[in-house]
């Protein structure tokens, strides 16, 4: 980090190799848009370079890079017009199932969707960034700049809420 | 599968839950993103911002780097300063009363002039600037 600081680009190309993707896919989930994810990453890592003399050695790097990305996609979620993140991803589309199938698959995602919206922005995120993104709960809270505790709670919360809308599905 | 809140480890990852929200929403297209060209990209709009951290330019950085050698020095040279000053002696001598001057009684001084030191060597022996 002291290289980067230094103006090593070596060092700084490492850090970007590293977070980059990571970065990307929690932009995604945040945007809903490919393009927007990409310029967003972009943007953040150059912030964070902006930024890097307020970064305290010892800490991880990640947590802190992560965070810098949900604000600023938050942010930009407020100003842009998105596309709704709700649509049918093509490859669900793409499996071929049987019309039964297909039926009670729609249905559930229409159900699982419903709760995901009767979620509060930051649960919806947590348990995003927990079960897909596979963040500890400690990492979600240093992202967020939250409470580990909070963090736990609205998880045990948004997944209660989730896995009832499963129903049978689940478990 | 229940979560166990108030502890302070996570509770276990749930695959039904994340394989039925990676169905919900677009997972995200990290195949179709060219990351050569990100990389290139976030690394052209970095250069600027990196050489504006360059080491020379920095003006801390020859002080720091110069005051690495100089502060054990700085801190040997004290410690001898010290240690030169402990030894000094309390209070500096008084300085000799000149000597008095010898007032020589007027055969000597003629024995002198006369060029006879006999005399004179005598009284400065004796202290005496008479001849008894």
């Amino acid at each position: 980090m002291r290289l980067v600081q230094r103006g090593d680009h070596a060092a700084f190309d490492a850090l970007v190799l590293r977070h980059m993707r990571r970065g990307f896919s929690i932009a995604f989930r945040i945007l809903g848009q490919r393009e927007d994810a990409e310029d967003l990453v972009q943007d953040a890592l150059l912030a964070a370079l902006e930024a890097i003399d307020g970064f305290q050695p010892g800490k991880p790097f990640g947590p802190w890079f992560y965070r810098i990305v949900v604000n600023r996609a938050y942010n930009a979620r407020k100003t842009r017009a998105l596309r709704s993140t709700e649509e049918i991803p093509a490859a669900a589309a793409a499996s071929s199932p049987s019309p039964e199938q297909s039926a009670v698959r729609a249905d559930l995602r229409r159900r699982l969707a419903k709760a995901m919206e009767s979620l509060s922005e930051r649960q919806r995120l947590i348990v995003r960034l927990f079960e897909l993104e596979g963040f500890t709960g400690a990492e979600i809270a240093e992202i967020l700049k939250i409470r580990p505790g909070t963090v736990r709670w609205d998880l045990h919360r948004a997944r209660r809420i989730l896995r009832d809308s499963l129903g049978e599905e689940h478990g | 599968m229940s979560d166990a809140i108030g502890h302070d480890r996570d509770p276990p990852r749930d695959a039904v839950l994340a394989s039925a929200l990676a169905d919900l929403g677009p997972e995200p297209p990290t195949d179709a993103v060219d990351w050569d060209r990100l990389e290139q990209a976030v690394a052209q709009r970095a250069r600027e911002q990196l050489a504006g951290r360059n080491p020379g330019s920095i003006w801390w950085q020859p002080v720091a780097a110069w005051a690495r050698p100089a502060i054990p020095l700085g801190v040997a040279a004290g410690i001898a300063l010290l240690l030169v000053v402990l030894r000094l002696p309390a209070e500096p001598p008084e300085p000799a009363e000149p000597p008095e001057p010898l007032l020589l009684g007027d055969e000597i001084a003629e024995s002198v002039y006369r060029g006879d030191p006999a005399l004179l060597l005598r009284a400065a022996l004796t202290g005496e600037d008479e001849i008894p």
